[in-house]
C-alpha cells in the first residue's frame, strides 16, 4: 500500500532534512521564484537586510546604491552616517508600515516640517534619525536633505527590478493625530514622547499582508513588473512593549511577519519568499547562528543563509569550500560586521 | 632646546629660511625632510625615528645625510606640509556641499530634486567627520598621531607642532583645469567658508596630539590661494647646499620669505623669542 509520504524528498521529512542535515549548508529549503539574474536590486527592511545587500554586493549582483557617499570617507564613518547599508539612506525599515510611507513619501516629495526631531539644540529626521549620529544643525537641514534623499529613493525605484524587504518588527509608534509611524519611539534617539499623542500599535497577520498589497502596488507604479523578495530578520526584539514577555512578543511577530510574507508569495508570482528566518533559527543550529547576547546573528549564520540564497540563486556554488570565494567568508571581518540597528537604543543595560 | 622639524617637499620653504636666518628662532633645528611619502615609513623603534623602507632610506640619507633621529634628543617636533591642506576640503566639494556654504541659499531648486547640479547634499556634522577623517589620513595625520604617541611612551613629554601646508599660488589662476575646484568655490563665494571649515576641521582632528598653526593670514590671496610675494622663487626640496627653484608653473609651493613667517609662529607656539 502507497501514501503520498512515500514518494517525497528526503527534506520533507524532519529527520533527513532537518535534524541528520547541515545546518550551515541547507539543501532544497528555497527554490527561487523570482530569478535575480542580472537584474537590478534594491535592498531595504531591518537590520538583517544589511547582510543580505552586502553579501549580493559581494556574490556581484547589480545591487543599487541611489546614495553612496559622495566623498571619500572611511568604511566605519561612512557605515555610521547610513551609507551602502541599504540601496539609499533611509536607515533600517523595521516594519510595513514605514515601508508604504516611504514609498509613498518618494512618490510625492512629502516632507512635513513637523516629522523633525530635537535632542540638545541638534535635529533629527524622525523618520531615519539613525543616519546622521550626530544630528542636524537645523530644522531646515534636516528637511532639505530629506527633499533630497525622497527625490534620489524615487529615482532608484524607478529602476529597481527586484526589491527585496527585509520584513523585521511589528510593533510600530505611530502617531495618533497623523497615522504616521516611527521608525523607533519618540524620546529614544531624539524627540520626545507625548504618551497623548504617540502609541504602540502591534500589527495583526492582514494588517501586514494588506500593507505588503500597497506597497507592491506603489512599487509597481515606480517600474512596472519591479518584482519583489521577501524575508524575515531572524534577529529578535530588543523589547517589547506590548505588555508581555518578549520572548512570546518576539514569537508573535515573527510568526505574523513569517504568515504574511507567505501569503504574500503564494498570491503573487511576482513576489517570492526566502526562508533567511528558518535557516538561523533552526534548531539543528542549537543557537549558534546567535551572538553571546541571543541576538546578533554570528558571521557563520550570515553566510549559512546567504549561501542558500546565492546558491539557489545560481550566483555562488551550494558547497561551502567552494562558496567560500563569493559569499561571505565567517573569517572575513566583513561578513560579522554588526548591522547597524537603533533599535538596541531600547535597552538600557545594553552597555 | 632642540627640534626636529619633518615634512615632504613644503618643508624646503622653511629650510630655506632657517638656513638664511637661523637667529629667528632661539634653538638648535634639525630638518628631516622627504619627497612624496617617504616619511610613511618614518617610524619610531626602540626611541628612534628612522625610514624603514629601502626607497625612504635612499631619499632620506640623499637629503638629509643621515637616518636615524632619536626622540630623548628632540624638545619638539614639528610636521609641515604632508597633505595637511585645504586640498581636503576641496575635494569634498568636488562631490557635495551642506547647507552652510553660502552659494546653498541659491540652490533652492537643486535641495528639492529639481535638477542634478553634479554635486550631493550632505549634513555639514557628516561634511565635518569626513573632512576630520581625511585629515588624520594624510601622510601628516599621521605622522602627527605617530610622533605624539613616541613623545608619550618616550615619557619626554616633546610638544608635537602640525603646520598646515600652504594654499596655492594665486598664479594657479593661469590653469583652471588643474585647479578647477579652487576657482569654482571662488566663484561661487564658498571660497572663504570652505578655507575656514578646513581651518576648524584641521585644528579639531589634530587637537589631541599636536599644537596646529594655520597659515598667516597676511600671506593669503582671496580665501584659498597664496599670494604671489609668498610662493614666487619656492625652492625645491634637495640636498644640502643646493637650491633648486620650482619651475614658475608649480604654484603649489611657498617661499623662504614665507618659511619665515611660519619659522615666527614656531617659535611663538614655543614661547621661543628669535635669537639675540
Amino acid at each position: 500500500m502507497t501514501h503520498p509520504y512515500d514518494a517525497l524528498d528526503d527534506t520533507a521529512f524532519w529527520r533527513t532534512g532537518v535534524a541528520a542535515a547541515d545546518p550551515a549548508a541547507m539543501h532544497g529549503i528555497y527554490v527561487p521564484k523570482v530569478r535575480i539574474g542580472g537584474a537590478h536590486v534594491a535592498t531595504a527592511g531591518s537590520c538583517f537586510a544589511q547582510h543580505v545587500g552586502r553579501a549580493l554586493r559581494q556574490a556581484g549582483v547589480a545591487v543599487l546604491d541611489a546614495e553612496p557617499p559622495p566623498f571619500a570617507m572611511p568604511d566605519d564613518l561612512a557605515r555610521r552616517f547610513g551609507y551602502g547599508l541599504f540601496s539609499a539612506r533611509y536607515g533600517n525599515v523595521y516594519s510595513v508600515l514605514q515601508l508604504e510611507q516611504l514609498l509613498e513619501d518618494a512618490r510625492t516629495g512629502r516632507v512635513d516640517p513637523a516629522e523633525v526631531w530635537e535632542r540638545d539644540g541638534r535635529f533629527f529626521d524622525a523618520m531615519r534619525p539613525g543616519v546622521e549620529p550626530d544630528g542636524l544643525d537645523s530644522p531646515e537641514e534636516a528637511l532639505a536633505l530629506r527633499h533630497d534623499h525622497l527625490a534620489r529613493v524615487a529615482a532608484m525605484l524607478a529602476q529597481t527590478e527586484i526589491f527585496v524587504f527585509t520584513l523585521g518588527l511589528t510593533e510600530v509608534w505611530t502617531d495618533r493625530l497623523t497615522g504616521r509611524a516611527y521608525p523607533l519611539c519618540p524620546g529614544i534617539v531624539a524627540g520626545r514622547f507625548d504618551p497623548a499623542r504617540h502609541r504602540l500599535h502591534n500589527m495583526t497577520m492582514p494588517e501586514v499582508v494588506a500593507g505588503l498589497k500597497r506597497a507592491r502596488a506603489r512599487l509597481l507604479d515606480f517600474r512596472p513588473g519591479m518584482r519583489m523578495i521577501l524575508t524575515v530578520s531572524p534577529v529578535p526584539l530588543t523589547a517589547t512593549a506590548a505588555g508581555g514577555h518578549v520572548l512570546a512578543a518576539t514569537t508573535w511577530s515573527k510568526a505574523v511577519l513569517r504568515a504574511a510574507a507567505g501569503e504574500m508569495a503564494a498570491e503573487f508570482a511576482d513576489v517570492d519568499y526566502f526562508p533567511s528566518y528558518e535557516i538561523v533559527t533552526n534548531p539543528a543550529a542549537q543557537g549558534r547562528f546567535f551572538g553571546p547576547n541571543l541576538r546578533s546573528v554570528t558571521a557563520e549564520g550570515v553566510t549559512a543563509v546567504m549561501r542558500v540564497f546565492l546558491a539557489a540563486q545560481g550566483l555562488a556554488e551550494a558547497e561551502p569550500a567552494r562558496a567560500a570565494t563569493s559569499v561571505p567568508d565567517p573569517d572575513d571581518p566583513e561578513a560579522g560586521q554588526e548591522a547597524i540597528c537603533e533599535d538596541i537604543l531600547l535597552d538600557p543595560g545594553r552597555g | 632646546m632642540r627640534g626636529l622639524v619633518l615634512g615632504n617637499s613644503h618643508i624646503a620653504a622653511l629650510k630655506a629660511a632657517h638656513r638664511r636666518d637661523p637667529g629667528r628662532i632661539s634653538c638648535t633645528v634639525d630638518f628631516a625632510g622627504g619627497h612624496g611619502d617617504t616619511l610613511a615609513s618614518f617610524t619610531e623603534d626602540g626611541g628612534v625615528f628612522a625610514a624603514r623602507e629601502p626607497a625612504a632610506r635612499d631619499n632620506m640619507m640623499r637629503l638629509n645625510g643621515r637616518l636615524d633621529y632619536l626622540v630623548e634628543d628632540y624638545d619638539f617636533f614639528v610636521i609641515t606640509g604632508c597633505g595637511l591642506s585645504v586640498f581636503n576640503a576641496i575635494a569634498l566639494y568636488r562631490g557635495a556641499r551642506h547647507l552652510g556654504l553660502p552659494s546653498m541659499a541659491r540652490a533652492e531648486a537643486a535641495l528639492k530634486g529639481a535638477d542634478d547640479p553634479g554635486w550631493r547634499l550632505v549634513s555639514r556634522a557628516n561634511w565635518d567627520a569626513a573632512l576630520r577623517a581625511a585629515i588624520l589620513g594624510t601622510l601628516g595625520g599621521r605622522l602627527v598621531k605617530r610622533l605624539a604617541q613616541a613623545a608619550e611612551r618616550g615619557g619626554g613629554g616633546q610638544k608635537v607642532i602640525a603646520v598646515v601646508q600652504p594654499r596655492p599660488s594665486e598664479l594657479c589662476r593661469a590653469e583652471p583645469r588643474r585647479f578647477a575646484g579652487f576657482l569654482r568655490a571662488e566663484v561661487s563665494g564658498d571660497d572663504a567658508a570652505l578655507a575656514a571649515g578646513f581651518e576648524a576641521a584641521v585644528q579639531a582632528a589634530l587637537a589631541p596630539f599636536a599644537t596646529v598653526l594655520i597659515q598667516p593670514g597676511n600671506t593669503c590671496a582671496g580665501a584659498l590661494f597664496t599670494a604671489v610675494a609668498y610662493s614666487a622663487g619656492s625652492l625645491r626640496l634637495a640636498p644640502e647646499g643646493e637650491a633648486v627653484p620650482h619651475p614658475p608653473t608649480d604654484f603649489l609651493h611657498a617661499n623662504p620669505d614665507y618659511g619665515a613667517l611660519v619659522i615666527d609662529q614656531i617659535a611663538a607656539a614655543l614661547s621661543l623669542r628669535p635669537a639675540a
